[in-house]
């Protein structure tokens, strides 16, 4: 490691930035695979749940490393430590469904006004 | 003109109907597979641990995605299968049916990539399915034992930290296995090869005064 860990144990600043970074992040990656702001060139659907699979990917297996190779060095006792990584093991998988479903659900809706566009259309130039 | 247009677009919702419909019944079989194997044998039956030792970095990977991948496939299914019933003309032997052909697809891919090929999810112990907390179960020498494996005195010998915990296969020795368990019982955290030590998990020629030696060693000072 490169020592940061150490740094933010040491200094409640960089503990505070390191916190604050990782909530930025997650924030971030929200607003990217859920937000309703428009923007250029978002991602379909399918697009958005790929990227979220693997970031909860990439996040399960962060989770899982922590739980066996307890990186970073020097972090405390094992037993804790451990019970912290299922915590972000199963936590994360918590917000991963949320985010999927709030993600279908989004699709569900527009679905849902395309439909009801279709059927409206087809009613008038019916025959 | 006007009247091709709407036998088109009826042609076209249809076919777009059966794909969703199973797409979602494979979606969902994927989720329900993934769900079962998690719940039910891991957390249920704790036929595999949240990690055991055997795990090799690629099946840290593999699993990741499969867990992250199952619940998404399962929420995706259930809205897909929703959409398809809003639209009306769903079929549900259809549903069914994807349902099974995920469960079964996923369940050959499970068997074959990851348990035969990547070598996960090796169960640590054999044990008697009905043995549902089998970590509190006293009789920890058992397997050794019937498998004619190396004795407790060797296996102490080589101490925590010595000894490769995995095999090239990814399947674990019955006395890394017992080690293990051992470092289980006592706390403590093992050692992977290669990797730069946390703290000393074991203190050069220890005795059982070590903080991280809760329990003695027998065997070990002759």
């Amino acid at each position: 490691m490169l020592g940061l860990y150490q740094a933010t144990e040491r200094d409640s600043m960089i503990h505070a930035a390191v916190h604050l970074h990782m909530f930025l992040a997650g924030c971030l990656l929200s607003w990217a695979v859920i937000g309703i702001d428009p923007i250029r060139r978002r991602p379909g659907t399918r697009g958005r749940l790929a990227a979220l699979v693997i970031a909860a990917a990439g996040h399960d297996t962060l989770a899982k490393l922590m739980y066996a190779w307890m990186p970073p060095a020097g972090g405390g006792p094992a037993a804790g430590r451990q019970l912290e990584a299922e915590l972000m093991y199963y936590g994360g998988t918590a917000i991963d469904v949320a985010l999927a479903v709030i993600v279908m659900t989004q699709w569900y809706l527009a679905a849902g006004r395309a439909l009801a566009r279709t059927r409206r259309r087809s009613a008038v130039a019916g025959p | 003109m006007a009247i091709s247009r709407p036998a088109r677009a009826d042609d076209d919702v249809a076919g777009k109907q059966i794909k969703r419909t199973i797409w979602s019944g494979v979606l969902a079989g994927v989720g329900l597979v993934a769900f079962a194997d998690e719940t039910v044998f891991y957390q249920l039956l704790h036929w595999h641990h949240f990690y055991d030792e055997s795990t090799l970095a690629v099946g840290l990977v593999s699993d990741g995605l499969f867990h992250a991948g199952g619940f998404t496939a399962m929420v995706a299914g259930l809205f897909l299968l929703a959409d398809a019933l809003r639209r009306g003309g769903f079929v549900p032997k259809r549903w069914w049916g994807a349902l099974l052909l995920g469960a079964g697809g996923f369940q050959l891919y499970d068997g074959i990539v990851q348990h035969k090929l990547l070598g996960l999810h090796q169960n640590p112990l054999p044990r008697h399915p009905l043995v549902l907390r089998p970590d509190l179960e006293p009789d920890r020498g058992r397997h050794d034992r019937r498998r004619g494996g190396a004795d407790d005195g060797a296996c102490r010998r080589d101490g925590i930290g010595d000894v490769p915990l995995r095999r090239r296969n990814g399947c674990v020795s019955a006395r890394a296995r017992t080690h293990a368990a051992r470092a289980d019982a006592a706390g403590r955290r093992r050692l992977r090869p290669g990797l730069v030590p946390a703290e000393p998990a074991r203190p050069p020629m220890a005795g059982p005064q070590g903080g991280l030696h809760a329990r003695p060693v027998p065997g070990n000072r002759t």
